[in-house]
Formats: structure tokens, C-alpha cells, sequence
């Protein structure tokens, strides 16, 4: 007997959600990125659950691509804040107004 | 139960970790407690028959990106910034956007709950790839066969020892008519349903034509180097067929049995066999002395379904019109790669998923280079104060000049006449 496809989406959920609290209520833009990749984890394990539920490899397939995709978003996301820091000498995206219109 | 057990544990420290993610002040135990969450979804990913992806997720997130953050976090030196500066927020302030994020979340929970538990989670439709069905001609004295499901052509004229490529069938009960280029023609009634590969075999002769069904199993082969054998009996000369293992030896007696006792007209059970050369033979299974067909240093390969249709083939051998000799003919294909293993995985990435991952190959690309550009004008800037530096740290001559307002290399040249100290007035 298998744990139930339900049982993953479950925790899925409850790691997003977790993510979700992370990028609204931090300010480090770190701390933030690090809680999307929380999130982007969380989606993937709902991937493979599903791929698993429907013995199809598309789920798995997708989870790789996220994780090129998350690959490419933390190198330039990275970049970027170490780019705003060396101007701003900070990185609370409170004071990350740049683009204000 | 086991596996509850090791879900429950391990998806309990991925939560109390993420948690603790988001509780702690230092980021570089934020990032500790990520790379612990991720390693426990990597675990799961084992427990959802995903090893390659356990197996990236560990290499390239807690591997790469993780080490990328801790990296980036040390060098700016961020670990302890405050996260909230009293300063610039009133308590009220906080509480009111603590309150929304909460509230917000549970609205997300109760989105994700309301969708899960109104979800149809069964196996309702059924997506497995529609019935598919070919011809084998086995038999030696038809000639020519056409052969038919309904009124749809599946084969046109097959000649002995040949294949048909697969047809497409849609799901349903057909009437399949083997006509043979001379002779009569034989119906007989197949139900294919979705999923399914079958293999119709014709045997016997132009007179007396007999149809046989073969399943085509192109699902996983589970056990470890060995592939799937079955075997179909056509061959008229024998009441009943075995297949036995001669071994090294190539002796019939004490020759173990692979399959037994298998009637004219009968597909076997599957067995697995390892890979390797064998040496096999058909025997009468009245007189298992008697062999039939000899297999002999056959390579069976692993990771494939092999049927072999045990039927005659007529030899020309000087008397009237030939006579009839055993011949076994191998139907070997592929089995399907294990679910979740990298065989799998690169076999959809070069096939259906061939554009994405070339499009993505890109993105990485463009990534790249836009992480270069967004460094690469801090760097120069930083060049630039470098030299300002080093304009610091010129020789001395250089400071003096400066200051004195001309060259002072040249010696004696323009140098300022500077007046004798005056002599110390007393002594």
C-alpha cells in the first residue's frame, strides 16, 4: 500500500504555503528568493505525485524544467542583488524603489 | 506501512525545517534549513519512483543553487541584516501586515483544500495509447496472405517469415480475416481493448489456416538484466511443445525446462531470462528426447520482449515437393525503460520534449550572459577606482612635485633657490 497521491499535494500545499509567508512578510531579498525556491519545490513534488498517480513521465519531465528554469532565475536574480547591493550597499527591498513610477 | 512511516518523518522535518527557514535571523541558517527541506523532498522523490530527479534535486539544487545563495550571502556579508527595522516601521504597522499574510495564506489553504478534496483523483478516463495489432505469417504453404480487422486492411500480401508493421485499431471487438493468395479464407473473433499490442500469427496450411493471438508486452522489464520471453506454438508435427535450457553441455538429457507443455495454437506464460548466449531447443513433449529446434548461441538481450513462434518452413530437399522442417522465429522488441529512471527521462527529452529543452538550453544561455553583463559594470567601475588609487601611491617624486608645482627629476634645473637658514641668533 502506497502513501496516497492526496497525502503529497497535502504537504505540498503546506511547504507553498510556508513559501508564500516567506516572500510577503521578509524583507532580505535573499530570504525572499530563497522562499520562492521553496515554492518552486513544493510545486515539483506535486509534479512527481501526480506523474507517479497517472504512470506518465510528462510530471517528471516538467520537474526537470523547473529546476533549469530555477537554475537560470537564482543566477540572475543573484547577480542582480549583488549588483543593487554594491549600489545601495543594502538589500531590504523596502528600500528598493527604483522603479517607482 | 513502512513507507507512511518514512513519508510522515520525512515530510515533517522538510515542514519543521522551512519553518525554521523562515523563523531564524541568520541567512545562512536559513539557507542550512532550506538545503535540509530540499534533501527531504529529494527523499520523497525516491519514495515517488523518481530517482533521477532525487537525484538532480540533490546535485543542482542543495549541489549548485544552494551553494550559490550561501555564497552570495557571505560575500555581501548579509547574514545578519535585520529583517525588520523598528525604525522604519511602527508595531502596528507589522501587525497589520502579519495579520494580511496569515489571512491570505489561509485563503490559499482553503483554495488548494476545496480543489483537492472536489478533485476526481481516479483513473477515470483511461489515456493508455490505443490497440494496436500486426501480422506475423507463419504459415509455410499459404503464400501470400491479406489480412483484415473488419473491413480495415491491416496487412496485404505478407509473404512467410515476414511482419506487418503495427496498425491502429480503436478499442472494440473485430473480425479478423486471414485470406491467403490461394486458398480459404479463415475468420476469427478478437476483442482489443486500449493499452494492448497484439501480434496475429497464421499458421498451418493454404487448406487449413488457423489464427493465433500473441500479447505484446512493451511494459517494464523489473528484474535486473534479464528481459521477457513467451513462446507461441505453430508447429503442426507435434501434439505438444516444450522449450528446454541445454546449458553449456548441449545435452538433452536432465536439460532443465523453460516453458512446458505447450499445445498447437498456444501463446506461453512469460518467464525472465538473463541476459546473455543461450542455447535453447524445442523438443516433443511426449519425447523430450526428440528435439525439434535447436536455438543454438542465440544472444538474448535484457530489457526486451522477446516471443518466439515455433512453425515449420518447407525445404527443398530433392523429394516432391519439398518437405516440412521446424524453424522458430524470434519477435523481439523493446521493453519499456523503468518509470522514473534516466533511460526514461532521456528517452521523452529527445523525443516529445525535443523544442522545451532546447528552448531552455537557451534561457540557460541568456542567463548566463545576463549574470555576466549585471557583474561586468560593477567591475568596471571598480577599475576605475583603482586607478584613483593608484594615483595615491605615485613615487614621492610625483607627490613633491605636485606640491612644489613643477618637475622635480631634473636636478638643479628650476629648482627654487631656497635661502640659507639664518644662523641661530646666540648660542
Amino acid at each position: 500500500m502506497q502513501v496516497s497521491t492526496e497525502s503529497y499535494v497535502m504537504l505540498s500545499m503546506v511547504l507553498f504555503s510556508l513559501g508564500v509567508m516567506g516572500v510577503l512578510l521578509k524583507r532580505n531579498a535573499i530570504l525572499v528568493f530563497m522562499s520562492v525556491e521553496l515554492m518552486l519545490n513544493a510545486a515539483n513534488l506535486a509534479l512527481a505525485a501526480f506523474a507517479r498517480h497517472w504512470g506518465q513521465e510528462g510530471g517528471h519531465l516538467f520537474v526537470f524544467f523547473v529546476i533549469t528554469v530555477a537554475a537560470a532565475e537564482v543566477a540572475v536574480g543573484l547577480a542582480l542583488i549583488v549588483a543593487i547591493f554594491r549600489s545601495k550597499k543594502s538589500i531590504n527591498i523596502d528600500e528598493l524603489h527604483q522603479m517607482e513610477g | 506501512m513502512t513507507e507512511f512511516f518514512w513519508f510522515g518523518l520525512v515530510g515533517l522535518i522538510a515542514i519543521v525545517s522551512a519553518i525554521f527557514m523562515l523563523r531564524s535571523d541568520n541567512a545562512v541558517h536559513s539557507a542550512l534549513f532550506l538545503i535540509v527541506t530540499m534533501a527531504c523532498i529529494a527523499f520523497l522523490f525516491l519514495l515517488l519512483n523518481a530517482p533521477f530527479l532525487a537525484m538532480i534535486q540533490i546535485t543542482v539544487y542543495t549541489g549548485a543553487i544552494m551553494v550559490l545563495f550561501l555564497f552570495v550571502i557571505m560575500l555581501l556579508g548579509s547574514e545578519r541584516l535585520q529583517d525588520n527595522d523598528p525604525a522604519q516601521e511602527s508595531q502596528g504597522k507589522r501587525r497589520n501586515r502579519l495579520f494580511m499574510t496569515t489571512g491570505l495564506v489561509f485563503l490559499l489553504l482553503l483554495v488548494f483544500g476545496v480543489a483537492l478534496t472536489n478533485v476526481n483523483l481516479d483513473l477515470a478516463t483511461d489515456t493508455s495509447p490505443l490497440p494496436q495489432l500486426r501480422v506475423l505469417n507463419a504459415a509455410p504453404d499459404a503464400g501470400t496472405v491479406d489480412v483484415y480487422a473488419n473491413d480495415q486492411l491491416v496487412a496485404s500480401g505478407l509473404a512467410f517469415n515476414t511482419t506487418s508493421s503495427y496498425v491502429t485499431l480503436t478499442p472494440g471487438d473485430y473480425t479478423l480475416k486471414v485470406q491467403p493468395a490461394q486458398g480459404v479464407a479463415v475468420t476469427t473473433p478478437i476483442s482489443v481493448q486500449r493499452g494492448q499490442q497484439e501480434t496475429a500469427v497464421d499458421y498451418g496450411n493454404n487448406r487449413n489456416l488457423s489464427v493465433g493471438l500473441i500479447a505484446d508486452d512493451d511494459s517494464t522489464v523489473n528484474q535486473d538484466r534479464s528481459g521477457r520471453l513467451k513462446v507461441f506454438n505453430a508447429y503442426t508435427g507435434a501434439d505438444a511443445v516444450k522449450l528446454v535450457d541445454l546449458g553449456t553441455s548441449l545435452s538433452l538429457t536432465n536439460a532443465p525446462v523453460l516453458i512446458d507443455t505447450l499445445k498447437l495454437g498456444q501463446s506461453s506464460d512469460v518467464i525472465y531470462e538473463t541476459e546473455g548466449t543461450v542455447n535453447w531447443a524445442f523438443v516433443d513433449a511426449a519425447n523430450p528426447q526428440n528435439a525439434i529446434y535447436r536455438v543454438g548461441n542465440y544472444n538474448f538481450q535484457r530489457d526486451t520482449s522477446s516471443a518466439f513462434v515455433l512453425t515449420q518452413e518447407r525445404i527443398q530437399d530433392g523429394t516432391q515437393g519439398g518437405s516440412l522442417r521446424a524453424l522458430a522465429i524470434p519477435l523481439v522488441s523493446d521493453a519499456a525503460p523503468a518509470f522514473g529512471g534516466p533511460k526514461a527521462i532521456g528517452l521523452q527529452l529527445f523525443t516529445n520534449y525535443m523544442l522545451v529543452f532546447q528552448l531552455l538550453a537557451v534561457l540557460l544561455l541568456a542567463s548566463m550572459i545576463g549574470a555576466i553583463v549585471l557583474t561586468h559594470r560593477q567591475s568596471k567601475s571598480a577599475t576605475r577606482k583603482q586607478t584613483g588609487r593608484r594615483v595615491v601611491s605615485r613615487p614621492l617624486v610625483n607627490v613633491i612635485a605636485s606640491q612644489v608645482g613643477h618637475d622635480v627629476t631634473d636636478e638643479g634645473a628650476g629648482l627654487p633657490e631656497l635661502e640659507e637658514p639664518a644662523a641661530p641668533v646666540g648660542k
